[in-house]
């Protein structure tokens, strides 16, 4: 076997000293500029969309603006990279589906006649023992709730509907930009919402709005996540949410994904966020989401805290799970050198 | 959190592959290296499909934590187009890769690439730049 054969030039002594960069060697790639200018004007249509027509907030929709932007991302690219778009988009879909299906089927349409009590009182029994005998929605909303709509309605209603968009968004970027870290997330996302429709399907929760209004277990409760949008102008939007709402599971409540969700992010982003102020910035976001629901009387403070648990829990196994692998690896690998 | 990237060009894993090769020991104690980092999630290895496919007898033992970097026709096209001195068609693909793929350094014994800004980590490990090629290609 002979170095030289490899390119490697034992006779010339010494190595050049002026080193050039890469820019200067390798051509330009006219598609990544094409790539990026796609990806830039669909976002500028996608704030005129959000602006003018209303939030892309169902699955559906949801899927399709993805999708649309991952063909941005993705011109000029190699057919095997396609290939494993296509491959990812697949499974991407799977576990939507999955998760409509049997979210739905929690509801009341179980196989065999296999049927769960709905828990009325067992979650709003956890928050009160938290909160010393109160029921957290109605404190807040007998404190802050206004037939006008205050700031913090309009900050409220803004945080819940992040949730429709924070994780696509983040999963559309991964998903271009570093595919290692998008199966990354996506491991710890799709356990998440695996395990919750498990417990949405064996523990039916009513949440607090459900159980104030149709069970009168406690005061009367309003719903109003959209009514902070409505006042900012996002009408369109609302009127579709609305629309939505009687298709959903209304007894979905345990875990709480909006909380998930809501740390799932920040909590993926977190070890490259250097300052710890800014730490703690960003973990102000999850525990903004979980007050919002419970203002909004959409959740039980227990719910938020499940989610977030799942959410530990999901990044505690693959974390493990991922370490596991690379010191088998490594193993393996000096075993071979030994 | 993503770990920097380092691709293991064919000069390396032919030495580190061929026991009786000359190069040998410094190739293997450089993986060591890279290996105990690769577990502490500090690198992630790459290596070219193509160079890869030469060994593939080692796939699942000694390149176990290497990862596969797809060579595309995209990257050959590129290739076509890397001026010289560093036209030679592998050596031109690698640098495509260095390049599109944003890899943060290279294990090689080529010296070709201490011409190029790149950090060459056997080469880094033991000195840095061009003094310590000398020294590596010194033996």
């Amino acid at each position: 076997m002979s170095l030289l054969a490899d390119g490697v030039d034992l006779e010339s002594g010494s190595a050049t000293r002026d080193r050039r960069p890469l820019r200067e060697i390798v051509p330009f790639d006219v598609l990544r500029s094409t790539r990026i200018t796609l990806m830039i004007s669909y976002g500028i249509f996608g704030i005129w969309w959000f602006k003018y027509r209303g939030m892309v907030w169902d699955r559906i929709s949801v899927a399709l603006a993805l999708f649309i932007f991952l063909v941005c991302a993705f011109v000029g690219r190699s057919w095997r990279q396609w290939a494993i778009l296509g491959r990812d988009v697949a499974l991407y879909s799977v576990m939507w589906l999955a998760y409509e299906i049997t979210r739905g089927a929690a509801d009341g349409d179980l196989p065999f006649g296999i049927t769960f009590p709905l828990q009325v009182q067992a979650a709003r029994n956890i928050d009160r023992f938290m909160f010393l005998g109160h029921d957290m929605s109605v404190v807040l909303q007998h404190h802050l709730w206004h037939t006008d709509v205050r700031w913090y309605d309009k900050v409220a209603s803004c945080t819940y509907m992040t949730h429709f968009v924070v994780a696509p968004i983040v999963m559309g970027v991964l998903w271009a930009t570093n595919h290692r870290e998008w199966v990354r997330f996506m491991k710890r996302f799709a356990t998440v919402l695996l395990v919750s429709c498990a417990l949405f399907i064996v523990m039916p929760t009513a949440p607090p709005w459900m159980t104030a209004n149709r069970y009168h277990v406690i005061d009367h409760i309003q719903r109003g996540t959209g009514r902070g949008f409505s006042a900012m102008g996002f009408t369109a939007f609302v009127g579709d949410y609305h629309n939505s709402l009687d298709w959903g599971n209304a007894v979905a409540a345990m875990p709480s994904l909006h909380s998930a969700f809501a740390l799932m992010v920040p909590a993926f982003f977190l070890p490259r966020i250097g300052p710890v102020w800014l730490k703690v910035l960003v973990l102000c976001f999850p525990v903004l989401m979980l007050t919002s629901l419970v203002y909004f009387g959409e959740h039980w403070v227990i719910d938020g805290l499940v989610g977030w648990a799942l959410v530990g829990g999901s990044f505690a196994f693959w974390g493990r799970r991922e370490r596991r692998v690379r010191e088998l690896r490594a193993a393996t690998a000096r075993t071979a050198l030994a | 959190m993503t770990a920097p990237t380092t691709l293991l060009d064919r000069s390396f894993l032919l030495a580190l592959a061929g026991r009786e090769h000359p190069w040998h020991d410094v190739a293997a104690d450089a993986y060591r290296e890279l290996v105990d980092r690769y577990e502490c999630n500090r690198v992630i290895l790459l290596a070219r499909d193509d160079h890869l496919a030469e060994l593939q007898q080692l796939r699942s033992s000694m390149l176990a934590p290497v990862e596969v970097l797809h060579v595309a026709a995209q990257h050959r096209h590129a290739a076509d187009e890397v001026l010289a001195p560093f036209d030679d068609p592998d050596l031109a693909v690698t640098l495509v890769l260095l390049r599109r793929e944003k890899i943060c350094s290279i294990a090689t014994f080529d010296r070709r690439f201490a011409a190029v800004d790149v950090d060459v980590v056997p080469l880094d490990a033991r000195g840095s730049g061009a003094d310590g090629a000398q020294h590596l290609i010194g033996g």
